[in-house]
């Protein structure tokens, strides 16, 4: 009896074979490989020897102190190299059109994904894997802890692979793949530089999608004393400490698995989406909806410990008060509230951009539909309109931006008296009517059509308006002119409803500037008028233009290209 | 095997392709001609599950290709045109990749890869990085590419623009040797001459519309009953065009130097009897025979020439 044979072949994934031939021939690894042990044996002795020489260390001690070294090589290989080959090696295949190959093999979207995800770097992983003989001679030598060591490489890897999903998401969803490396890097700097800024205001999630917590964090517990004292200075180590989260405080690499796990997720799905066909949504409505709670969900968590919790607020807002003459409560509360609208905002922005469908599609799904005999488009198919979901998120997005009130209300820490009831429903009607016009305006509009109005309405009244505030300090006319501009309507709708309470004791808080506080009542309505009419006006011209289209594709007579 | 039943691709204002119907039997060798922008990469890109129509149904083994394109990619080898290689690749290596991306078996496919270096005719650069090859190599690679699963249907968008007159002439006949092999395909070019030999039938597109479409004989029969008959002669062919301008039955007459060509309205036994006619006149003639008309003279007679 013959045993059949296990065809081993199958088990290895054809797309990282193949980069795998294409990137690891005997003069890349020669070349390549000199460059890496060169830079990272030079890396290992000079810190290893002049500690050793000038430190008055011992071995143990020299020896750990190279880790932080080889760890920014390897940093430098995976994260930067790896994640250049990735954006470029994707864009390279759209932009000869080999992608179309793979798109008509029989493997699965996940088999493409992975093959591509950890073949384009697979240079960056042998290189990486030379700097290894490196690392366990420091930990031989040094007896550095092995767990500390996988406990750091588990939130490296995390984070390696966050970096290369972002250059993976960048060249499927750029239309000109040229334009795919540009997209990566402002997606690398956006997510890795400058929004985990916003953790000195208390949103710490995003400070937690980088290395930096855990890697000045952990490793620097176990180095030696003079090395770690440099660890202050880069501003990361007071970061490594249980994260707030709700009413739970989290181990930071629990909470950095979480973060990262989400955006994995999140960019996977979209790689997904993209791979089954490059004319999908991002996300489909529901994937969107999961998304947007998810984001909501992280934000909301990070403010709450600092509204509940007296310590945690002293503890994010401590140096702005020592900066300052001292920050009333309701002043930190406002600050938050407005990060908050913007962290919300910006989201809800990129997820109505994302799933509302274009006409195109629209009709296109409207036809399908009638072709299989049904009267309207699947409420969850890119060519549902993004009315519902728009509903949904904002129904979402009160009880986000209400929470924090409610639960300031709750501590006795901020108010005497609550904000008026009034001046929150306010705040919530211009939420809606701005989320409504932004959604009505991108359905009926093509995309470019949408951004130009939506920078000439937006953006240029904000310019205006600094011009006007900084130059000729006309505030009050400034702010009227700058109300187009949501987080200038959100100023003064926040503003509004903080200066209807009666905060406790202390000193006088200001939320809005002086000589707009007797106006902010006008401001406010001009708002409302303004975005009301907006609103109703675009989401009556949709529903004219839907009715004509279900009318046209049932007579079969509308031309696609109708305008 | 291939059916369109109103088709239509927008690019934007742009109608690529407009309303367009074809049927494609099983083992039929389907030509699609026209000029540059007619829409023929469009109809291609569409049938191949690359792109989504606009409007329309498209079918292949009866499967929709936007409902099912997961299923209808199984049965279909697609090379489009420049068709381009992973040039950091060798010839073999490249091929490896997609015989096991269509999960054929490490030993089959070995199998299959040597059958088709041997069928392009790539057999001496089996060992090659892709990236040297001419053009015309790597469009034979392309070619193996697309047989190595051993597709049922192929979709060969332009396989020969580009190339040079012999490596043209090496594509036809491997085209050649694919349409004797019971494949239903469906082939694209502006190059007129490479598409009579072994497509059965043709399509004509202009400006995303298919305004013929059929088997090339029974296109030429609808389109003229004439036949169109070419006579040699010693002498200098302006008598014998004398001759034959008084003749019933004659028109189109057309005569250079030593060759007369003309148009004759009749059936076998007036072609014998006109022949007859000018050797009693006295012509002496060194060939008589009947011109094949083919797909150059459809396109010509049709006219297609604008663009979408």
């Amino acid at each position: 009896m013959t045993w059949p044979r296990l065809d081993t072949s199958m088990l290895v994934n054809p797309i990282w074979l193949k980069s795998a031939r294409a990137r690891l021939r005997w003069k890349h690894v020669i070349s390549w490989g000199t460059v890496t042990v060169s830079l990272t044996a030079f890396v290992f002795m000079i810190i290893y020897m002049n500690m050793i020489e000038h430190g008055d260390v011992t071995a143990a001690t020299a020896a750990k102190a190279t880790i932080p070294g080889i760890v920014v090589v390897q940093a430098t290989i995976l994260m930067v190299l790896g994640t250049g080959a990735v954006a470029s090696g994707i864009a390279q295949e759209r932009d000869d059109r080999l992608i179309d190959y793979q798109r008509l093999t029989p493997m699965s979207p996940t088999s493409k994904i992975l093959g591509y995800l950890f073949g384009l770097p697979v240079r960056e992983y042998f290189l990486f894997a030379l700097t290894l003989p490196f690392l366990a001679v420091a930990v031989a030598i040094s007896g550095f802890s092995l767990f500390t060591l996988a406990h750091f490489y588990v939130v490296f890897f995390t984070s390696v692979w966050v970096y290369h999903l972002t250059g993976l998401v960048a060249g499927m969803l750029s239309t000109r793949p040229r334009f795919a490396s540009m997209l990566s890097m402002g997606f690398v700097l956006v997510l890795y530089f400058a929004l985990p800024n916003l953790s000195r205001i208390g949103i710490t999630y995003f400070e937690f999608l980088t290395i930096r917590p855990t890697f000045f964090g952990l490793l620097q517990q176990e180095l030696p004393q003079r090395v770690g004292d440099s660890a202050p200075v880069l501003a990361g180590i007071d970061t490594f400490r249980d994260v707030p989260f709700f009413n739970l405080f989290l181990h930071p690499t629990v909470y950095t698995l979480l973060v990262q796990g989400f955006l994995l997720c999140v960019m996977f799905v979209v790689v997904h989406r993209k791979w089954r066909n490059q004319n999908n949504h991002a996300l489909s409505k529901i994937q969107a909806l999961a998304v947007y709670s998810g984001v909501l969900a992280f934000a909301l968590a990070s403010v709450w410990p600092i509204i509940a919790d007296a310590g945690v607020r002293q503890q994010v807002f401590g140096a702005l008060e020592r900066r300052g003459p001292g920050m009333h409560p309701t002043e930190s509360l406002f600050i938050l509230l407005l990060v908050l609208f913007m962290i919300v905002g910006a989201a809800f922005f990129v997820v109505i951009l994302g799933v509302t469908p274009s006409r195109h599609t629209a009709i296109e799904g409207l036809r399908r539909a009638h072709k299989h005999g049904r009267r309207r488009v699947r409420p969850n198919s890119d060519a549902a309109s993004s009315l519902p979901l728009t509903i949904v998120m904002l129904g979402l997005t009160f009880v986000a931006l209400v929470t924090p009130l409610r639960l300031a209300q709750h501590s006795g820490m901020f108010f005497i008296d609550p904000p008026s009831l009034m001046s929150t429903l306010s705040f919530i009607v211009l939420l809606g009517a701005i989320a409504l016009f932004m959604q009505g305006f991108r359905e009926r509009c093509g995309l470019r059509v949408f951004l130009i109005t939506i920078f000439l309405l937006w953006i240029v009244p904000w310019f205006a308006m600094t011009i006007m505030f900084s130059a000729q300090n006309a505030w009050i006319a400034g702010a009227y002119v700058g109300l187009p501009c949501p987080p200038v309507a959100a100023w003064i709708a926040i503003g509004t409803i903080l200066e209807s309470a009666t905060p406790v004791p202390g000193r006088s808080p200001e939320y809005l500037i002086p000589e707009l506080v007797q106006s902010r009542h006008a401001l406010l309505t001009t708002s409302l008028v303004l975005y009301g009419t907006l609103a109703a006006g675009m989401q009556f011209e949709l529903w004219r233009w839907k009715r004509r289209a279900h009318a046209s594709v049932r007579l079969a007579t509308l031309p696609l290209t109708e305008r | 095997m291939i059916e369109t039943k109103e088709i239509r691709v927008d690019y934007g204002d742009v109608h690529a392709v407009a309303d367009l119907t074809v049927s494609i039997p099983t083992g039929e060798v389907y030509g699609l001609i026209g000029p540059n922008g007619a829409g023929k990469t469009s109809l291609i890109r569409v049938l191949a599950t690359l792109l989504k129509p606009t409007y329309g149904d498209a079918r292949i083994a009866n499967i929709d290709v936007v409902e099912e394109p997961a299923r209808v990619r199984r049965l279909l080898g697609y090379m489009p045109d420049l068709a381009p290689v992973y040039e950091d690749l060798r010839c073999w290596e490249f091929l490896d990749l997609f015989g096991a991306a269509y999960f054929v078996s490490r030993r089959e496919r070995r199998r299959r890869i040597d059958a088709c270096i041997d069928q392009v005719g790539l057999q001496s650069k089996r060992q090659a990085i892709a990236g040297t090859l001419s053009l015309g190599m790597k469009q034979r690679l392309v070619l193996a590419k697309t047989l190595l699963p051993d597709p049922e249907v192929l979709l060969l968008d332009e396989p020969a623009s580009g190339l040079d007159p012999m490596a043209r002439i090496d594509m036809r006949n491997m085209i050649r040797d694919l349409a004797h092999s019971g494949k239903t395909i469906l082939i694209s070019s502006h190059i007129l001459n490479e598409l009579s030999e072994f497509c059965g039938s043709i399509g004509i597109m202009e400006k995303g519309r298919l305004i013929l479409s059929g088997r090339i004989d029974e296109i030429l029969a609808s389109l003229s009953h004439k036949k169109r008959i070419v006579v040699e002669t010693l002498d200098p062919a302006a008598r014998a065009a004398e001759v034959l301008s008084g003749l019933d039955g004659v028109s189109s007459c057309k005569a250079e130097a030593l060759r007369v060509e003309f148009d004759l309205d009749g059936d076998e036994s007036d072609v014998a009897e006109l022949l007859r006619s000018l050797v009693d006149r006295g012509i002496r003639i060194k060939a008589f025979y009947e011109r094949q008309q083919g797909v150059e003279d459809i396109f010509l007679q049709i006219g297609a020439k604008e663009v979408s």
